[in-house]
């Protein structure tokens, strides 16, 4: 379906906008929710919350596109859950991706840590246009959908090595765009 | 940096590059290629035409500060203002189209070019989600040269299909094509030319082959068998198809003129159609072996002899943007690099360039140097074989989009502000 025709199905309060969205997009969402929490039961429950999200902000809300909006929202709410349950784990996926980025970005930051972190959003977005395309897909698969090099490289039709050859490049780059922004030394 | 600042970094990403994400997933975007082979939207894909970045002052957005950024750039080499007529007097127009008039065609809403090494340019319409060509120029010395149109019509094991083409020497171009066709090759073959012919069943190709088109004769003559279904390349003299069988993960090199076909284990299955680079008709430089570096696993490439499956060179890189260059940017400066080191020179930069500066385009020796992200910053154009390279001002106070084109073989740069078109001499 759609997703103009779920919307309209939101906006009329029908039941049958969360199956549509759920049937659409559940997978990708789940996958994400999967990878960041490594719990299933943690996931489903996301996965639920996520969809309870949509179908209390919508409406109001009228997302445009509705993949990302669905998709962010599982990804904070994961992350929320993975926080809270982080004593307890401690390899989870995302732990392992954040760590990857940690290592190309190890130099002590030159600013205060509130303000760096929105310098450092606003420089990411700043940061992918520069990137190839095939390599910006690759970065995003990679850090924000928190997809496997195999998956990745399954998903774009190539081998693991290409994944692995240009994600170091790309993270060598970030680390070269934040020096030169002066965000790390 | 905390893991903490990381998890925010990422989390503000636009949901655009999210977005792209996604889609690629759905539409094979990011190089992804189904099982069997991805349809092509239009004839053919639209080569070199680069948007360069708009201005962001609120300056006047007259064309004058578009022609002096042309004069101020392009000093002392030949500049020729191109006028089109609108779509009504295309009809009336015989040959060269005249440089001066006052209807003015908007090049950048509806103007594309495309070809291998001619250049036509396309003024199209679109149908729905189908761009349909109305007319096709070719670039002439003092002008844009209307193109005749022509129509081919045949068969595949009983089923129409249809194109029209133009030609430019011994290059096609086929394009509106309908019915059981995929692709028509560029070369020119006498009064033969070469296309794939497929047959369509929802997403799934179930049948596809090479065929030889006779243009005066309209005969059809079936090359390969049914089961040829891949993407494909055609060399630059038109002696050799490549085609990458996806699904059964491999590559063959089809020679027209004995009618065999060879596979050749040497090209990496998973390499694109834009990674096997055509050296002559018979090698290509394509994807190497990967090897480690300080912890680093990088890759190189190689040169395949297509007559023999062979390798015969191996090289230790493999370029960025495109595998035969290599380009290293330092402060001040760049360093360009052929991968087999027949090519090596460095151009200078402006030393505090914002961002990273990578090809923006590239067609035959020349490769427009840039980086559309960082407003205000140059351009630079450069001649790879001639190692000669020029640079040009980023153009500020103007709000309209400039488009430029390269059309190598004729060595001249077509530059249009969507209402005016300029064709400049590039050396």
């Amino acid at each position: 379906m759609e997703d103009q025709l779920i919307i309209k199905k939101f906006n009329e309060r029908s039941e049958e906008a969360i199956r549509e969205l759920s049937d659409k997009y559940g997978t990708l969402c789940k996958a994400i929710a999967n990878r960041i929490t490594g719990n299933e039961q943690d996931a489903e429950e996301c996965l639920n919350d996520a969809l309870l999200a949509v179908w209390n902000n919508v409406p109001p809300e009228s997302p445009d596109p509705l993949s990302t909006y669905v998709c962010r929202i599982t990804r904070n709410l994961s992350l929320k859950k993975y926080h809270a349950n982080t004593a307890k784990k401690r390899d989870t996926r995302y732990d392992l991706v954040l760590e990857e980025l940690e290592e190309c970005l190890a130099g002590d930051s030159s600013v205060e840590d509130e303000i760096l972190a929105k310098e450092l959003q606003q420089s990411m977005n700043d940061f992918l246009p520069g990137l190839k395309k095939t390599d910006r897909i690759i970065f995003v698969k990679r850090y924000w959908f928190l997809e496997s090099v195999s998956e990745i490289a399954d998903s774009i039709g190539r081998n693991n090595n290409y994944v692995t050859v240009h994600l170091h490049r790309s993270r060598k780059k970030l680390e070269d765009y934040l020096k030169r922004k002066g965000l790390i030394l | 940096m905390k893991k903490k600042m990381i998890g925010q970094m990422l989390a503000g990403m636009d949901e655009k590059y999210i977005q792209e994400a996604i889609e690629a997933e759905k539409t094979g975007a990011s190089g992804k290629r189904p099982a069997m082979k991805m349809r092509k939207l239009a004839a053919a894909a639209a080569v070199g035409v680069i948007v360069l970045g708009t201005g962001v002052s609120v300056g006047a957005a007259t064309s004058d500060v578009f022609r002096d950024w042309i004069r101020v750039n392009f000093l002392g080499h030949e500049i020729t203002k191109v006028d089109l007529p609108s779509e009504s007097k295309v009809e009336e127009e015989k040959a060269n189209l005249p440089l001066d008039g006052d209807a003015h065609l908007s090049l950048a809403e509806n103007m594309e070019i495309y070809g291998e090494k001619e250049s036509f340019v396309c003024q199209y319409h679109r149908k729905g989600d189908d761009e349909v060509i109305d007319q096709v120029y070719s670039v002439q010395g003092n002008g844009l040269k209307k193109l005749e149109m022509k129509r081919f019509q045949g068969k595949y094991d009983g089923v129409d299909f249809s194109f029209q083409y133009a030609i430019i020497n011994q290059e096609i171009f086929g394009f509106n094509t309908r019915g059981d066709i995929d692709e028509v090759f560029h070369y020119v073959d006498g009064d033969h030319v070469y296309a794939n012919l497929v047959s369509i069943k929802g997403e799934t190709y179930v049948k596809g082959c090479i065929a030889r088109l006779d243009l005066k004769t309209g005969e059809v003559t079936k090359l390969t068998e049914d089961n040829t279904i891949g993407n494909m390349i055609m060399s630059p003299g038109g002696k050799v198809i490549l085609i990458n069988y996806r699904a059964d993960r491999y590559w063959t090199a089809f020679d027209i003129a004995s009618g065999q076909e060879k596979k050749i284990d040497e090209i990496d299955w998973c390499a694109h159609t834009d990674e096997v680079i055509f050296k002559g008709d018979y090698q290509v430089l394509t994807w190497g072996d990967t090897y480690m570096k300080n912890d680093t696993e990088l890759v190189g490439t190689k040169v395949v002899d297509l007559r023999t499956g062979k390798r015969i060179a191996s090289y230790k890189e493999c370029g960025d943007y495109e595998p035969e260059w290599i380009y290293e940017q330092k402060k001040g400066e760049i360093r360009i690099r052929n991968v087999d080191g027949s090519v090596d020179f460095s151009i200078a930069t402006d030393k505090d360039y914002k961002g990273y500066l990578h090809p923006l385009s590239s067609r035959g020796d020349y490769v427009l140097l840039g980086n559309l992200e960082e407003q205000g910053m140059p351009y630079y154009l450069c001649n790879l074989r001639k190692k000669t390279y020029r640079k040009i001002d980023a153009i500020t106070g103007f709000r309209e989009e400039v488009e430029m084109y390269l059309a190598a073989k004729e060595g001249k740069m077509l530059l249009t502000d969507g209402k005016e078109a300029y064709l400049v001499g590039m050396d």
